[in-house]
């Protein structure tokens, strides 16, 4: 058995299956020199046959897609043609010949500027080459649709052409030595929701067709032919879970309503239309956080207000529930791929969230505009991230005025009574929660940020990661106040973060008065099966005794954790 | 013949989008366009030669247009450019004391 670790990762999700070495089957040029104005009107004639060629296949793949849009466009770029034509008439090369050079100058030209984004569009440039070789030479283009069993794909890289020709009935995962987070294949993997790991740099000397590869996505743990062991309790692990949840799913039509009958609203965090309608599987009561980081990632540049408003709209009308929006979380340590962002020594402490919207008000009132239209057609309401003081939450209510009252001039259709709400991840969002609550609709509790900031603990750090633990009494205290004060003002008061989902904590945060949970949508029925079996009465004794708790240690013995 | 200098202003430079912008542009007119940018000379009727020439904010172009309809063709890639493709813009002073 052999192990890999990648450390950088952005998928989650188990995948065991045959390894497919994917390596493509380079179609080499026939180079020759040509002779005379026949043969090098023959061969012009032959380039522009395959340009029609292959313009037609790729006008078909763009209709949806971004991405083969852009190949058209490489295939039709007059640069690329005078390149080739001059190849074939100075300086006498047949067509595959003069085809492959161009190709390789301007893959190396786009490969040589100094930005991530430009870099990687050198492969879209040779993805379009591969094409024209193909067409060239009356072959086929190759992809992998010929796959007919159960494979983890296993590449140097992966083009959208590959990716496009994949069957997903059979392809389970993918692992590939390069690529980063704005590539092709990051970006597929998140939209398909498979199992994948990228920047595995060492994945090809040690896979070859056939053998067994088990891997971890979240972790980024690959196990090479694992041995039985590993493969036992990997898998043991995830089949024991999936039985569980099999006997919870089959009541996950019933409401979270406790013994002496306090109903909690139990809702799911997505990133998109399509992942809200997956999340309809597991019978959710609504959304309590929609992120829409990801309509700005997967991007070529900022979205405009309708392609937004199609997303938002799109969103609450598969959902028929409320939709709690959460409005651009990015910078610091999430990139776009279209905006430089400066490197700060400090990303987590920087300019990100709220802070990015307040200074960039134009991009922000896009959002804002496109969300207030779209609650024309459901009940959405719109959720501030980072939020440290009750000064920030007015100048954002400014502008949603001032968005209302552009939208009314222009007669547009959009919703005057969307609730607006904040999350509550800072610790000075913490000590003026009761301030706070006056000026806002619901609070939600982001615990990841919350537990970082309230122990000033770096995840990311190996060394100190021990100390990253939200049953930390101050984390529990924290939050404790946060829902107090949103009960004494009468707002609603949730939790978007991991801790939401944990069945351990549960009882605790029913006792402190929690209104709502909100977690990957899989662990709903869990948490709504864990509720039906608490009494809110007692879960409120319990929260008493966690609070006066002084060590991390006393609250796990508490509650019975080991 | 005409010609012009001008600075690119607006924040991305010619990314993918403002390339793919002007290049449309170009490509409509019946004129020869060349831009000149450093050492390099540039047909920007091409996206591809556009994009990897790397002209970010704040870099110098000379702008050399021929043909029947020169001079309105250089007036609309000014206007192009100087419009900042609909993103935000840096004062030209910002550029030129540098």
């Amino acid at each position: 058995m052999k192990h890999i670790k990648v450390a950088r990762t952005f998928t989650r999700g188990i995948a065991e299956a045959e390894a497919y070495v994917y390596e493509k089957e380079e179609l080499t040029a026939a180079k020759y020199l040509i002779n005379g104005e026949a043969e090098i009107s023959e061969n012009i004639e032959l380039f522009e046959k395959a340009v029609d060629a292959v313009s037609k296949d790729l006008s078909v793949l763009a209709e949806d897609s971004a991405i083969f849009a852009g190949h058209l466009s490489i295939a039709n770029d007059i640069a690329l043609k005078e390149m080739v034509l001059s190849k074939i008439k100075d300086e006498k090369q047949n067509v595959e010949l003069a085809v492959e050079n161009a190709i390789a100058e301007l893959s190396a030209m786009m490969a040589g500027i100094d930005d991530a984004y430009m870099q990687e569009r050198a492969v879209d440039i040779l993805d379009v080459g591969a094409r024209f070789m193909a067409a060239l030479q009356g072959k086929e283009f190759a992809g992998l649709d010929h796959i007919q069993k159960e494979v983890i794909i296993i590449a140097d890289d992966l083009t959208p052409s590959d990716t496009s020709s994949m069957n997903f009935d059979y392809v389970k995962g993918f692992i590939t030595e390069r690529g980063g987070v704005t590539s092709h294949v990051s970006i597929i993997a998140r939209s398909l929701g498979l199992p994948a790991l990228v920047g595995a740099s060492t994945i090809l000397e040690n896979v070859k067709t056939g053998d067994q590869v088990l891997f971890d996505a979240e972790s980024g743990d690959i196990y090479i032919n694992p041995d039985q062991q590993t493969r036992d309790d990997l898998l043991e692990k995830s089949k024991a879970d999936a039985e569980l949840k099999a006997q919870i799913e089959a009541k996950m039509d019933l409401p979270a309503t406790t013994e002496d009958g306090k109903t909690l609203k139990v809702y799911a965090n997505v990133g998109s239309a399509e992942e809200i309608k997956q999340a309809m599987k597991y019978k959710i009561d609504g959304v309590g956080l929609f992120r829409t980081e990801f309509l700005f990632m997967d991007n070529t540049d900022f979205p405009s207000e309708d392609e937004q408003y199609n997303a938002y709209k799109d969103a609450v009308e598969a959902l028929k529930g409320e939709l709690i929006i959460r409005t651009l979380d990015i910078g610091g340590d999430k990139a776009l791929p279209y905006y430089e962002f400066d490197v700060e020594e400090n990303p987590f402490l920087g300019w990100r969230a709220v802070r990015m919207c307040l200074e960039k008000a134009d991009i922000f009132k896009t959002q804002l505009k496109a969300l207030l239209r779209a609650a024309v057609y459901g009940p959405i309401k719109i959720m501030i991230p980072m939020i440290i003081s009750v000064n920030e939450v007015n100048q954002v209510k400014e502008l949603i005025s001032e968005c209302k009252s552009e939208l009314k001039a222009a007669g547009v259709e959009y919703a005057d009574d969307v609730p607006v709400g904040i999350m509550i991840e800072t610790p000075a969002a913490v000590m003026m929660a009761d301030a706070l609550a006056e000026v806002v609709d619901f609070f939600s509790i982001g615990t990841n940020d919350l537990t970082q900031y309230v122990l000033a603990v770096d995840r990311g750090n190996e060394r100190i990661e021990h100390l990253y633990d939200s049953y930390n009494p101050a984390v529990l205290r924290a939050i404790n106040q946060v829902i107090k004060a949103a009960n004494n003002a009468g707002i609603e008061v949730g939790m978007c973060g991991e801790f939401a989902s944990d069945a351990n904590i549960t009882e605790v945060l029913l006792g402190f008065g929690m209104d709502e949970y909100s977690m990957a949508a899989s662990e709903t029925p869990i948490i709504k099966e864990k509720i039906r079996n608490l009494n809110y009465a007692k879960a409120q004794e319990l929260a008493e005794k966690v609070l006066t708790c002084s060590t991390t240690e006393e609250v796990y013995q508490l509650l019975g954790i080991e | 013949m005409v010609e012009t200098t001008i600075y690119v202003r607006n924040k991305t430079g010619l990314h993918l989008r403002p390339a793919t912008e002007l290049s449309q542009l170009c490509s409509k007119m019946d004129s020869d366009i060349k831009i000149i940018f450093g050492e390099k000379v540039i047909n920007p009727k091409s996206v591809l030669m556009l994009m990897g020439a790397g002209i970010k904010q704040g870099s110098k172009l000379e702008i050399q247009v021929e043909g029947p309809n020169e001079a309105e063709h250089l007036q609309e890639i000014i206007d192009a450019i100087e419009g900042g493709f609909g993103e935000e813009m840096i004062p030209l002073e910002d550029i030129v004391k540098e």
